[in-house]
């Protein structure tokens, strides 16, 4: 690619409603483990995206507040240096890669992600029938005692350049990648692109002035950006919470 | 010294030989108990491998718990050896010499079963090797500037150290032991005497690579704990990036270390009935260091307490206050100070309480079932982040699996000090006798003082 | 020689108490109240040098009041300065004493001797109190305001406290050692030692007090001394930078203050060897026993500043950048190099060197050069801090760095001057030699020989 590259997204928290179908599309895409009522009580559900719902106010005047967190893919990842094996490393398109068949479980890049965008496979992925027949042939099903996360589905933002590539070597267009969350995000709340475009939406959106970012203190640069939500009655911001 | 003995090096060899050569059935009997101890832990990390971590109470919130609280106990119990053999050597206490191989034998133990606790913690333990640059078909490395990286190396240096330390001094005692068995035991004890003669050449070069090791083994020594320490000050988790981490976990190394030697001397003397060697002098002096040594530690464990709270960080107070008053962690806390300082500490200014080996037994162990909470207490209620985000809040349980290995890790340690002490033996026979050599009195008036000759 | 290798040591035994107690004696009272050129001298050019120091802090004064903070980094510094390297001398007095090295008895006296120096900081001391600013305001520290007790913010009454506890002790300290001295100079020549050697007659019960009281108020002292060290670095420094927090620092600030107590003393040493008539006192043998702290001390040092060091950097957090910046590599970069290269490289690279810590200039220099580093180290944690104006949990931008003008350089000879200058003074009171622990060590020690080899017996009573 000629073109410099940070895929990044933005999160603009005004538009979303909290509905889970980014969480839904991203079971499906990336063939996560069925999170059982049991595992979700166990802090063992693999959530690559979730949306965390925060009450503000008191009866009656309260509101839901919704922050869908996913990894972060950090310019400065707090995960990264911790890896003994390299199984994370940051590629050249300002991705947070994961590497499941480098990845020796150590489990140190779980405690070091302030985001708790990590999971860890306690178990072989348990696959009920039929299970096993809707998987995603592009992404790997992960074994036990492996790390995984979030990839901005990379199989999607493969697919994208290749097809540009075989198309004369086109620059990839921008929205041309969209990863399952946002593709299924009704109301656009999740937009996708490359950040080190200056024209491209996202980083205009980027621009916008209700932007921060997660945990902007500990400086780890995060490559999501949120937009916060318009709210005159707001007393805080929902970062503080 | 107050007592001194005056043995017969004949006394001294048959003595400290008895157990080599003799077959007692306590022997075997404690072996069997922490042979069988040890088995349950090979059965448990056996359940591990086969259904996955998930058999443990680990939880993404808390992905390391028990099995490294452990991993750090047992590294900081492998502290006594060198503080006791190489400081006290440099600084030539002479009171050292009968403890100095139980010290260090405990060393070797101690860390080779910690050694292995962050590799059944791992989800693939069978990849472990590629934290060693061995994948050379692939050119692929590991990345040193992981933590999980300097701690093989140091932990593997320090092991290497701290054998050659313990078999450096076992030479002429192996030698005794060659000239004194036929047969195979004749063959094996010569194999590893190496052709001792006790020639003043060889003598030389004994006490030369001692005192070589003794200095070279100390920036090994503080390393080590020190590297175990940042596996948890490199990374961003509140309490844990703190840069205390370092000291603080040496000098609780040491705490923990010196009070894990007298637990083991103190069991020696009763197990094995060496009573003319492990003396009430050794307790009260080994006493004396620990009140200087839990002092310091105090010290640490203050700071690191304080600095929570001093700076008013958010995500500082809120691991604290989870430490401080919230059940189950505000008893481990009670638990740590009341264990590891506030009755031992005020005991052992006592001189009759640092001669009396029951209540040095006691105490000790009460030191180590806090410092075991103290690494627990450093290590879980950091990780469970009561802050920022709140929607991920969790807790931790251990499973049985866990519990077991812990315990398993007692009987490992146990079982191969036993054996250590069957096969060789355990109060280093030449260095006792040389105590005894170089014993002298001086009259001043009507008071004898006892002394030591110094070159 | 094949005869003294048969045991694989070298037995060439050092007689390092040449001197029969008669002599000890008569050495350690005749220079009691007398004095020779260089002496009077060295006083007379300290004493000014001090009275220059008093003119600085009037011009100091002066010039910023007490309202400017930042004019009074280097004040502070200095303060800090005696506090780590003379005040805390009397620590080594206990160590070797509770160490039982029997090279010691030569040493406590000269390391004690420092306590006197803890006055004049107490008096340096009251303006700092002053300049602590208030908890109020946004600064962060978990301590609570006196107002209705306090001039000055709370941190400061705590400070002082401290302080006064530790200059106390270190005068009975001083007093209760040199007090079986006091009793042979009342007999040799009494005037003002028949006051101060009151009641002393040498009973064993006295003998067994005394033996106590030192190991407890030596104990004391250097607990004492780590508090406040500890109080300094929390409050003088660290809580008014947003952003440092680091609960290793009062703990390297300790090892800094050790350092500086071994350095101290081993300067006083040598100089007292050279200038002062006690050749026949101090041998090689109490350099070689002082450096081995010496050196470990200086690698404490290092460890725990790099452990901080490596925390920061994997950290990466905005805070921790600009603390780095302030502290090492921004305007105080040249500071931190020197008291880096002073205080580690060097002691580091000429004392692994068994050749260097047997000898007598070797330590003496080096001591110099830590020394030497000191001053840097100090105005590197205290100046740069007492620049910062902004309050809450991150700086925004690290100010330039403070440069000391003529009053500043004129406090800090001063101080340092006047710390000399009454350390000399009681030197002509207090004997710099422990004449009953060189006694005792001479009944405690023998000559004999051993096979064929000559050896040194020596006692270690309970």
């Amino acid at each position: 690619m000629a073109e410099a590259t940070r895929w990044g997204m933005v999160v603009d928290l005004d538009r979303c409603t909290g509905c889970q179908a980014c969480v839904a599309a991203c079971y499906a895409e990336n063939n996560l483990p069925l999170n059982t009522e049991e595992m979700v009580v166990e802090d063992r559900a693999h959530n690559w995206i979730r949306i965390e719902r925060y009450w503000e106010g008191e009866y009656p005047d309260i509101k839901a507040r919704f922050l869908p967190v996913l990894c972060q893919h950090c310019a400065n990842a707090p995960c990264e240096p911790v890896c003994p094996v390299y199984a994370t490393y940051h590629n050249s398109e300002g991705l947070n890669v994961q590497v499941y068949n480098r990845c020796v479980g150590t489990r140190y890049c779980i405690n070091n992600c302030p985001y708790h965008a990590r999971f860890f496979n306690w178990w072989e992925t348990p696959l009920p029938d039929p299970m096993p027949h809707y998987l995603n042939p592009d992404v790997t099903v992960r074994s036990k005692g492996i790390t995984e996360k979030c990839t901005f589905c990379v199989q999607r933002i493969r697919r994208a350049t290749r097809n540009a590539a075989n198309e004369g070597g086109r620059q990839v267009a921008d929205n041309e990648i969209q990863p399952a969350c946002a593709q299924a995000c009704p109301t656009n709340t999740i937009i996708f692109g490359n950040l080190a475009n200056p024209n491209s939406t996202v980083s205009k959106l980027a621009k916008n002035e209700r932007h921060y970012r997660l945990l902007e203190e500990l400086g780890t640069e995060p490559g999501v950006i949120y937009l916060k939500k318009v709210d005159p009655h707001a007393k805080s911001t929902p970062e503080r919470h | 010294m107050q007592d001194r003995k005056v043995l017969t090096e004949t006394q001294i060899n048959s003595e400290l030989l008895w157990f080599v050569f003799n077959k007692p059935t306590r022997f075997w009997v404690a072996l069997t108990i922490s042979g069988l101890l040890f088995l349950s832990g090979v059965t448990a990390f056996a359940i591990m491998v086969i259904f996955g971590l998930g058999v443990t109470g680990l939880t993404t919130i808390v992905p390391w718990a028990f099995m490294i609280t452990n991993f750090v106990f047992w590294v900081g119990i492998s502290h006594a050896g060198v503080m006791i053999s190489a400081i006290l050597r440099l600084t030539q206490a002479e009171w050292r010499r009968p403890v100095t191989r139980a010290a260090e034998v405990l060393t070797v133990f101690a860390l080779a079963t910690a050694a292995i606790f962050p590799l059944i913690h791992m989800g693939r333990t069978w990849r472990a090797y590629w934290v060693f640059p061995v994948d050379f078909a692939r050119g692929i490395w590991p990345s040193v500037r992981s933590p999980l990286i300097w701690d093989p190396s140091a932990i593997f240096t320090y092991l290497t150290g701290s054998a050659l330390f313990v078999y450096v001094a076992l030479i002429p005692d192996l030698a005794i032991a060659r000239d004194r068995t036929t047969g195979f035991s004749h063959k094996f004890y010569s194999a590893l005497s190496l052709g001792w003669r006790g020639t003043p050449a060889q003598w030389r070069m004994q006490v030369l690579a001692g005192i070589l090791l003794s200095g070279l083994i100390l920036p090994v020594f503080v390393s080590v704990h020190s590297i175990v320490s940042w596996d948890f000050g490199m990374s961003l988790v509140p309490n844990w990036h703190a840069t205390i981490f370092a000291p603080y976990f040496v000098i609780g190394a040491v705490h923990s270390g010196v009070s894990g030697v007298v637990t083991v001397m103190a069991g020696l003397r009763i197990f094995m009935k060496l009573e003319n060697y492990i003396t009430q002098d050794h307790f009260d002096a080994l006493g004396r260091l620990l009140t200087v040594v839990a002092t310091a530690w105090l010290y640490f464990f203050l700071l690191e307490i304080v600095y929570g709270f001093l700076t008013l960080e958010t995500a500082e107070t809120a691991v604290r206050e989870l430490q401080i008053l919230h059940y189950p962690y505000n008893i481990m806390f009670a638990l740590i100070f009341i264990n590891s300082y506030l009755i031992p500490v005020p005991l052992w200014l006592f001189k009759r309480v640092r001669r009396n080996i029951w209540l040095m037994f006691v105490t000790t162990i009460m030191v180590n079932v806090g410092m075991w909470l103290e690494r627990f207490i450093i290590i879980v209620p950091g990780l469970l982040y009561r802050a920022p985000l709140t929607f991920v809040w969790g807790d931790y349980t251990p499973s049985v699996i866990e519990v077991t290995l812990v315990v398993a890790s007692f009987g490992l340690v146990s079982f191969g000090f036993l054996l250590f002490s069957k096969v060789f033996p355990i109060i280093p026979i030449a260095d006792q006798k040389e105590g005894q050599a170089i014993q002298e009195d001086i009259k001043i008036g009507r008071i004898t003082v006892p002394a030591v000759i110094r070159e | 020689m094949r005869n003294q290798h048969q045991n694989g040591t070298n037995h060439q035994v050092r007689h390092y108490q040449a001197l029969s107690p008669a002599q000890i004696n008569r050495f350690g009272l005749v220079e009691l109240g007398s004095s020779g050129p260089l002496y009077r001298f060295c006083v007379r050019l300290f004493g000014i040098l001090a009275l220059l120091g008093i003119v600085g802090f009037m011009m100091r004064v002066a010039s910023s009041g007490f309202s400017d903070r930042a004019a009074w980094g280097y004040y502070v510094a200095t303060v800090v300065f005696i506090f780590v390297t003379f005040q805390a001398a009397p620590t080594v007095a206990f160590a070797i004493r509770a160490a039982k090295g029997h090279w010691r008895r030569p040493v406590s006296r000269i390391a004690e001797l420092f306590a006197v120096v803890g006055v004049l900081n107490l008096i340096l001391l009251l303006p700092v109190l002053f300049l602590i600013p208030p908890i109020t305001g946004g600064r962060k520290t978990f301590w609570f305001e006196l107002h209705w007790l306090l001039p000055f913010s709370a941190p400061g009454f705590f400070l002082f406290f401290g302080m006064l506890a530790l200059v106390v002790c270190g005068l009975c300290l001083l007093y209760l050692s040199a007090l079986p001295d006091f009793a042979a100079a009342r007999d040799a020549k009494g005037g003002i030692y028949t006051g101060l050697a009151r009641g002393w007659v040498g009973s064993q019960r006295q003998w067994k007090m005394l033996k106590s009281g030192l190991n407890l108020l030596g104990a004391f002292y250097l607990m004492t001394f780590v508090l406040v060290t500890t109080l300094f670095a929390w409050d003088v420094s660290e809580t008014l930078v947003p952003g440092w927090k680091d609960a290793i620092y009062p703990a390297f600030h300790s090892i800094t203050g050790l350092q500086g107590a071994i350095a101290s003393t081993i300067l006083a040493l040598g100089i007292a060897r050279k200038f002062g008539g006690l050749k026949n006192h101090l041998h090689m043998e109490q350099f070689w026993g002082l450096s081995k702290p010496l050196l470990a001390t200086s690698l404490l040092w290092f460890y725990m500043g790099w452990s901080t060091f490596l925390t920061y950097w994997y950290g990466r957090t905005l805070a921790e950048q600009h603390v780095l910046q302030l502290l090492m590599f921004g305007p105080y970069f040249t500071v931190f190099v020197m008291s880096f290269l002073l205080k580690f490289l060097i002691p580091l690279l000429f004392l692994i060197w068994n050749r260097v810590r047997m000898s007598i200039m070797g330590p003496v220099l080096i001591a110099l050069s830590i020394l030497t580093g000191d001053i840097f180290e100090m105005v590197r944690l205290y100046v740069g801090p007492f620049t910062i104006t902004e309050v809450g949990h991150e700086m925004t931008h690290v100010p330039a760095a403070h440069l000391p003008d003529f009053a500043d350089i004129l406090i800090i000879a001063g101080a340092i001057s006047g710390a000399i200058f009454i350390y000399l003074v009681s030197s002509k009171i207090i004997p710099r030699i422990s004449l009953w622990d060189m006694k005792e060590g001479m009944l405690l020690t023998r000559v004999q020989s051993f096979h064929r080899a000559e050896v040194l017996v020596i006692g270690k009573p309970e």
